[in-house]
């Protein structure tokens, strides 16, 4: 039963709380912002500007946390349950399985206070181009307000969908603890594209994958700054034979502080993960990306690939990486590595020595630096490209 | 083959710094509209610096001394302006952009040359049909055109890749540094012709090489010999050719008397 799960989360909460500095996964990130926060809202009515919609995708907003907007019309292959009718529906699946709230504190919190959740079932028979548009906001909270989108999507053997998650604030101050959990069977195909801007909200992201045996997972996450944020990505391949591909992209500017910490744990043999972090930094912005892949014991055949670039353009910026390995295995291929650098003073003169005005020159080999990590994700009915570009030219 | 006997750059006792080091020593040369003058001499010489501090590297300081193009001062010109006024540097090593392709950067470099003489961007069409009709002369196909910038380019390519820039950007003073250098016979003869198509009466050339192989096809009108910075000896192409035999050292010592 769900309310035994928050039962039991709120235990395991009130006995370990947020993680604190002195835990080596947070000695960058101060999670007191999100302990403070006492008071949660509940809201479903959103006004928001930007509220994220996409004409030709299948929507889904959420608003601080409330289903705002479901599937308004019948497709399909798709089944989205709130709250009320996921607690009426028979067995969780693994709804709060895949990620484990018994050892954190943050995934114990946001478990047992969401007040509502997106419980999505893509059917075997679900093949389809148009992506499903999952819109978080975050709108009007104070200062001490936190809120606790929590989402659930469960792909069925065989099916083949295309997700968007993108968080937007609306003039909301406070806290976020989000937690969304993947589900993947077996010869699922699924992409996910995950967008932040949470501005001067602080938000803590966990996303946790778990697959089985030939599914593909293509996963991008980009961040757009934020005065505090945090995303735990955990990608667990259970299965044989998976193909994955992961992209994060990290855009830092102002005083931006953006802490990305990911863990793929190679569980079964003959898989490949390929995973490319880049990030950008300006003005005095704050990045890190702490990288990690496991290949467990009985894990043989698995490639798996871990590169992060870091871009710093100014000099008040400041970038830690840690890409690590750990195998525990023998006859596997695995390679990390990590470069942080300014813009190649050379290659700029020669795009000047053609003419191009500085700025300009600029704008190019920056494009030039992420346009390999965009360019494997299907991204244009999110305009992400347009928008990384804006972003250059701020 | 001489038009009309313009001074198309002028050097008058340059003197060019790289962080402390003086590289560039007292260096006078007049190169007028239509000339190809080669600048020869051995490593570490300073051909490279003048190459650079010509198309205004921010790495080299002018310390004193003038550069006159097109009878202007261009000492404190910026590299983007002198492209725009039709200075051109082939890089002696092309510098690669992962994730630029070649044929933005060449249709970014054409609209920035023409935005500066406030002319319309070209039309698209019109463009790639010129780069088509120039990727034959230097013996490149299309799919150059969609790979990244000089990126995983064979040495022959990159240097190609130069010229072809040169053809597309038609300049009226082009640097080329060491552009035959690490070239195959039959990839020589591709750039030979490119600079051959390239030249004419109202263009100059400086062309930077140890070679006087690629010579044989220019027929140059002047040759330098660079040392310390300085030039030590001006000849005719047969000066080029001597100095496939003789080394530099008979130029050193004579030098010294």
């Amino acid at each position: 039963m769900l309310s035994e799960i928050q039962k039991q989360a709120k235990n395991v909460f009130s006995r370990i709380g947020y993680p604190p500095m002195s835990d080596e996964n947070w000695r960058y990130t101060n999670t007191k912002p999100f302990s403070n926060c006492k008071s949660h809202i509940k809201q479903s009515d959103f006004k928001s500007t930007d509220s994220g919609k996409i004409d030709s995708a299948t929507n889904i907003i959420l608003c601080n946390g409330q289903i705002a907007e479901g599937i308004d019309k019948n497709i399909q292959g798709l089944t989205l349950l709130n709250l009320e009718k996921r607690n009426s529906s028979v067995g969780l699946a693994k709804f709060s399985q895949i990620s484990d709230y018994h050892h954190s504190g943050v995934i114990a919190h946001n478990t047992s206070e969401f007040t509502d959740v997106i419980h999505l079932s893509i059917g075997a028979d679900y093949n389809s181009d148009v992506p499903i548009n999952i819109v978080s906001i975050a709108q009007n909270l104070e200062d001490n307000h936190i809120i606790f989108p929590r989402i659930y999507i469960h792909a069925k053997a065989s099916s083949n969908s295309k997700i968007f998650i993108q968080h937007i604030n609306n003039n909301a101050l406070g806290a976020a603890n989000s937690v969304s959990e993947f589900y993947c069977e077996e010869s699922s195909t699924i992409e996910v594209i995950h967008v932040s801007n949470i501005k001067n909200h602080k938000f803590i992201d966990s996303i946790f994958f778990n697959q089985e045996d030939n599914s593909k997972i293509k996963f991008l996450s980009t961040a757009f700054g934020g005065e505090l944020y945090r995303s735990n990505i955990d990608i667990n391949i259970k299965g044989k034979n998976c193909d994955n591909e992961f992209g994060v992209l990290i855009l830092g500017s102002g005083h931006d502080h953006i802490d990305y910490h990911t863990n793929i744990n190679h569980q079964s043999g003959h898989s490949i993960s390929n995973f490319l972090c880049r990030s950008m930094l300006k003005d005095s912005a704050n990045g890190i990306f702490n990288g990690k892949i496991l290949v467990s014991q009985g894990a043989s055949g698995t490639n798996a690939r871990l590169n992060n670039n870091n871009l710093l353009l100014s000099d008040n910026t400041q970038m830690q990486s840690n890409p690590q390995l750990e195998i525990n295995c023998e006859d596997v291929k695995c390679s990390h590595g990590s470069t942080t650098g300014n813009i190649d003073k050379d290659a700029l003169f020669y795009l000047r020595s053609r003419g191009i005005d500085k700025t300009e020159a600029r704008e190019i080999l920056i494009e030039g630096f992420i346009s390999k990590l965009l360019a494997s994700f299907d991204c244009e009915l999110l305009s992400l490209g347009e928008k990384v570009k804006k972003w250059i030219q701020l | 083959m001489r038009g009309v006997l313009d001074s198309m750059i002028e050097f008058e006792n340059l003197n060019v710094r790289v962080e402390d080091k003086l590289i560039i020593n007292n260096f006078s040369l007049k190169v007028l509209s239509g000339e190809l003058h080669v600048i020869m001499g051995p490593n570490g010489s300073g051909k490279s610096t003048l190459a650079n501090t010509i198309a205004g590297h921010p790495k080299y300081t002018i310390e004193s001394g003038k550069i006159i193009y097109k009878n202007k001062l261009i000492n404190d010109v910026s590299p983007e302006e002198r492209a725009a006024s039709g200075i051109f540097l082939s890089l002696q090593y092309p510098v690669s952009i992962p994730g630029v392709k070649n044929i933005y950067f060449l249709k970014a470099a054409v609209n920035s040359i023409r935005k500066s003489k406030g002319q319309d961007e070209i039309d698209t069409i019109d463009f790639l049909k010129m780069v088509r009709g120039i990727l034959p002369l230097v013996g490149l196909d299309e799919s150059f055109l969609h790979r990244s910038v000089n990126d995983g380019f064979s040495g022959g390519e990159k240097k190609r890749n130069e010229i072809l820039q040169m053809l597309v950007l038609q300049p009226d003073l082009s640097i080329l540094d060491e552009t035959d250098s690490g070239l195959d016979i039959d990839a020589l003869k591709i750039i030979a012709e490119g600079i051959k198509n390239y030249r004419n009466n109202n263009r100059s050339i400086i062309l930077i090489t140890h070679y006087h192989r690629i010579l044989d096809f220019l027929n140059p009108d002047h040759v330098h010999i660079l040392i310390n910075g300085e030039i030590a000896l001006s000849g005719d192409p047969q000066l080029a050719k001597d100095l496939e035999k003789r080394g530099y050292s008979w130029i050193k010592e004579m030098k010294v008397k």
